[in-house]
């Protein structure tokens, strides 16, 4: 199980965590929902082994996936070609093809298989890029946002797809977003402004808490209307 | 298809050749010595003897195989070296003074040590390699500098085996800063092997045969032997242009 006992984590003279303890249940999707900057990124990177904590333990077991903020894609490579990219060497190139394929086509990419990043939207890369990290072999998933560049109605289709493809699988996902977060999520915690706080938060009160987090980040600083980001599909 | 020059352009480059080539035969007419400077017509007829000989191939020859191999030995060294420093910032700081002493050291004082200490072949690729390599390096360290960073942690989560990070990462992320020291790096290499040949004196080689021309006071032989430098260079630059060319659309295609 994957497990933090108590991280300090500090950039410069900012505490990031402090005494942080938690644990991910084994088989369930763990989510975190909190303010811009309040550090649901950092714990990721933690997790996938991108930042060492100062102090603490860190258990967890490898190998990694994550779906990064930025779809990170290799620009010279297609569609295809990048969900393959980080699939186990064993398999043959014509298994990893197959998978792919059938993947991105679940995942309404059928007509996208030999663009290259360029010529998509950012919806296609973040699916592109999710593609990847389902394909990648794994014992633990990490999604940082990974529906954000979706319309409503392919968020939610890709959503109960996920549901049902990570199904006994041990994920933690970070998302701003009610409708996927109530579709994936087992628990869910609210990180508080650094040092970082966890807080439980049940699902009768998730939707008003995810309202909440919204509201304050818009007075704070002004952001652009989430449908805006790269025009979906 | 070979890289477009536009017309106007291409104009442009023939009138100053032109230019340059009238200059050389007006100042040849006046002096009036061939000794001292033949015109580009005697220049030209010596050539013309000269391809007709055996040993202006073999000397060819010899002088491409030196570039070409001290050059890709460089690359192949610069490659390793400059991605290593540009992940292991010990690496770099370690790297650092002598890149700097071998940017610094002149060349002529270089290959005097080096026809001193190593036999003619051996001093050549030393030569080469001290000269050239601080440009490849550079090329590939200020490649790696700016690597994406988004992509390296990617990377190092997915655990990608290294020969792929290689083939399907890095070198297509060098490739702008790749392909302009390439570029620079062969030039120089042609130059600084003609270089050393001629102070080295291997047994055969267009260095050597500009010793040859200017000890019998052949000065058309030494114009001659520089015309055929000119031309080499200009056509490994023409190579690697429509090398250069080529990858871009099969990059673009791929």
């Amino acid at each position: 199980m994957p497990a933090l006992e108590s991280l300090h984590l500090s950039f410069g003279n900012q505490t990031l965590f402090d005494n942080l303890t938690l644990e991910i249940p084994k088989g369930q999707t763990t989510c975190f929902i909190g303010p811009s900057g309040c550090g649901k990124s950092s714990l990721l990177n933690l997790l996938a082994g991108l930042l060492t904590a100062q102090k603490g333990q860190l258990s967890v077991p490898q190998p990694v996936s994550y779906v990064f903020q930025e779809p990170r894609l290799l620009p010279w490579l297609s569609m295809l070609e990048n969900a393959i990219y980080a699939m186990s060497p064993q398999l043959s190139k014509s298994e990893k093809m197959e998978q792919g394929r059938q993947l991105l086509q679940t995942l309404e990419m059928g007509d996208a298989l030999a663009l290259r990043p360029s010529q998509v939207s950012g919806g296609m890369a973040q699916r592109c890029a999710l593609a990847r990290a389902l394909l990648a072999p794994h014992q633990i998933l990490l999604l940082d946002e990974p529906l954000s560049s979706l319309h409503p109605e392919l968020r939610e289709r890709v959503a109960q797809f996920l549901r049902q493809h990570l199904e006994g699988q041990t994920v933690v996902l970070v998302s701003h977003d009610y409708a996927t977060v109530r579709a994936l999520g087992h628990q869910v915690f609210r990180l508080t402004a650094p040092p970082v706080r966890l807080s439980s938060v049940p699902f009768d009160k998730l939707e008003l808490d995810i309202q909440q987090i919204e509201e304050d980040g818009s007075r704070s600083t002004p952001r652009s209307p989430r449908g805006d980001r790269n025009s979906s599909l | 298809m070979m890289p477009s020059t536009s017309p106007s352009r291409r104009r442009w480059a023939v009138a100053s050749a032109t230019v340059a080539i009238l200059l050389w035969a007006l100042v040849a007419h006046l002096v009036d010595r061939d000794i001292v400077l033949p015109g580009p017509l005697r220049t030209l007829a010596y050539l013309g003897t000269m391809s007709s000989q055996w040993s202006t191939w073999e000397a060819i020859a010899a002088t491409l195989r030196r570039v070409a191999l001290s050059f890709s030995s460089n690359l192949v060294l610069a490659l390793a070296l400059g991605m290593g420093a540009g992940f292991i910032q010990a690496l770099e700081e370690a790297l650092k003074p002598l890149v700097t002493v071998m940017k610094a050291v002149p060349t002529m004082g270089v290959i005097l040590l080096s026809v001193i200490w190593f036999d003619s072949e051996t001093a050549v690729v030393f030569v080469t390699t001290l000269i050239v390599f601080p440009v490849l390096y550079s090329a590939v360290l200020s490649g790696v500098h700016h690597l994406d960073q988004g992509l390296i942690q990617m990377h190092r989560v997915f655990h990608i085996p290294l020969f792929t990070t290689l083939r399907r990462f890095l070198l297509p992320s060098l490739r702008p800063q790749l392909t302009a020291g390439i570029a620079s790096g062969i030039g120089l290499s042609m130059k600084v092997v003609v270089a050393a040949e001629v102070l080295s004196q291997p047994g055969t080689g267009i260095g050597t045969m500009f010793q040859v021309e200017r000890a019998s006071l052949n000065t058309a032989g030494v114009f001659a032997w520089s015309l055929v430098v000119v031309v080499l260079t200009a056509g490994l630059d023409l190579l690697l242009a429509a090398l250069k060319h080529r990858g871009e659309v099969s990059h673009a295609r791929s």
